[in-house]
């Protein structure tokens, strides 16, 4: 079984996007993650950094979700590290966003909740792993990632407030891979969701919190993946009847 | 080889591994399945459970397979208080100082699972359920954060351990020198550079080092800085600098490769 992963790493907004700021420990957070994957065997499908990664690569509507060259939808597993947007506090009617600054396939900005939908056709991605900035807030969970779920299987992100934001990390993603990728028999091979409470609460603010989030056909599928689906198990896609989650705050 | 360097054999220091997963950390080891070194770790892999530890850092990593919900082992539901206190007896049996402890604690995971009613218009939401309890430790030297040294320990119901990551590697005495001199500076005459599109949350002199799972292991005292955007955007940015302002080093978790980024084509139409 060849599992296919791709990163997409925003370090630079300021000069071209008027906002910001930069996050220069993004890049080396895909590095790090690249290197572990790569060890073990997995596929690099894409790895754009910077202006090379497009709001279009995560909206499912126009099917820049599955453009050959680098949509989200195209691998089995998709690591975005780069901002996002915190409020404070969270509402169930906020959205969660991804904001990157793209050369092209504008605009920067995706609602997750409207804009995006994985695992769709079947056999998509498996695994969305967003390392940036409140993506997965769990007040508005139900609004926001259910409707995203359409073959996806397992996805990671944080919730927290402006005060209590993760931190730009080389870290995180990289450790996060170790956990998961198992292939060295000395390090333990974790399920993503337990991989991430261990590693989604490196470089966080206090309160901040690691969420992990599953669909099942029933209610006893959606828990099991939660708690122990693995990148390298090869599971058939989900019908998203059920959701489970799970998150730790630090 | 003489009887006095049968100590330094890869067989000796195996054996020590696993008394020292026994007798300091408690670990009950059914059949063994593999056992040795690889890289920089030395490891004892059982049916159920994997001791390892790194060579070059204070490090160790537990986990059984039997832990976790729904697993044989179950998660721990003994009191807070309890398990603070298991802590600590691991941590002084390690070695490790308790004026090294800069916070102790025990976070509990939370879960929830919810229905979608079949025109998926619908939710149903369940109850909030408890689910692993993670006792977190983290480390200051001094009265200076070490950033990335910590313990995160979850034990079993029989309040055995489940899963744990050890890393508190030793800094080196000039490491923590200069991390006081960064402190003193921070005090007085030392300013984080300004960026137009934030402001400065925090300054504060420490210690950063590699993390746990790696190959090499890299310590930097360090100013660490955190933004805060000024147009709202999260994930604080966050700089890590020397004396004379200049970023230091990112701790390693590998030898990189090299690989020249790739430009990306423009899409065959706009807005693809």
């Amino acid at each position: 079984m060849v599992i296919r992963y791709s990163t997409a790493c925003v370090k630079d907004y300021v000069a071209k996007c008027g906002a910001g700021p930069d996050l220069p420990l993004t890049i080396p957070e895909g590095q790090n993650f690249r290197f572990w994957y790569d060890m073990a065997g997995f596929q690099l499908f894409t790895a754009w950094e910077n202006g090379d990664v497009w709001g279009s690569d995560f909206r499912d509507a126009a099917g820049g979700d599955v453009a050959a060259d680098g949509g989200s939808d195209m691998p089995d597993i998709y690591l975005y590290a780069g901002h996002g947007i915190c409020q404070n506090p969270p509402k169930a009617t906020d959205p969660d966003f991804i904001v990157v600054c793209g050369n092209f396939g504008k605009p920067d900005v995706d609602s997750i909740g409207t804009d995006c939908g994985w695992g769709n056709p079947p056999g998509r991605s498996k695994f969305i792993f967003l390392d940036a900035s409140c993506p997965m807030d769990l007040i508005s969970i139900g609004n926001n990632w259910f409707p995203v779920f359409r073959g996806l299987h397992v996805a990671t992100g944080n919730s927290g407030t402006t005060n209590a934001d993760t931190l730009d990390s080389a870290t995180r993603g990289g450790q996060f891979a170790a956990y998961t990728a198992g292939f060295l028999w000395f390090i333990p091979h974790l399920s993503v969701g337990d991989a991430w409470m261990i590693t989604g609460i490196i470089d966080v603010q206090p309160g901040c919190c690691a969420v992990a989030i599953a669909a099942g056909n029933d209610r006893n599928d959606a828990i099991d993946r939660r708690e122990n689906e693995k990148v390298t198990d090869n599971r058939s896609d989900p019908t998203p009847n059920w959701f489970a989650w799970k998150w730790v705050c630090a | 080889m003489s009887a006095k360097n049968e100590g330094y054999s890869e067989k000796e220091e195996l054996e020590q591994l696993r008394r020292t997963g026994e007798r300091i950390f408690g670990l009950k080891f059914d059949t063994l399945e593999r056992a040795g070194s690889e890289a920089n770790f030395i490891a004892y892999k059982s049916k159920s459970l994997l001791f390892s530890s790194r060579l070059d850092s204070r490090t160790y990593f537990v986990q059984d397979l039997r832990y976790g919900v729904g697993r044989e082992l179950g998660v721990s539901k003994a009191s807070k208080r309890e398990q603070l206190r298991i802590g600590r007896t691991i941590l002084k049996k390690v070695g490790i100082p308790s004026s090294e402890v800069a916070e102790h604690k025990v976070v509990t995971e939370k879960s929830q699972t919810a229905q979608v009613d079949k025109r998926g218009d619908k939710v149903e939401p369940g109850e909030v359920e408890g689910g692993r309890n993670l006792m977190l430790i983290s480390r200051k030297i001094e009265g200076l954060p070490v950033w990335d040294s910590n313990v995160v320990i979850g034990l079993t119901e029989n309040k055995q351990i489940g899963f744990m990551q050890l890393h508190w590697p030793e800094i080196p005495a000039h490491v923590v020198r200069e991390a006081h001199k960064l402190a003193y500076k921070l005090k007085r005459e030392w300013s984080p550079p300004t960026d137009e599109s934030a402001s400065v949350e925090s300054a504060e002199a420490g210690i950063t080092h590699s993390p746990a799972i790696g190959f090499v292991m890299d310590i930097f005292p360090a100013i660490r800085v955190i933004y805060r955007s000024k147009e709202n955007l999260g994930r604080k940015k966050v700089l890590y600098l020397d004396r004379h302002g200049k970023s230091v080093p990112l701790p390693r978790q590998a030898e990189m490769p090299f690989s020249p980024p790739e430009r990306r084509s423009p899409p065959k139409s706009e807005g693809a």
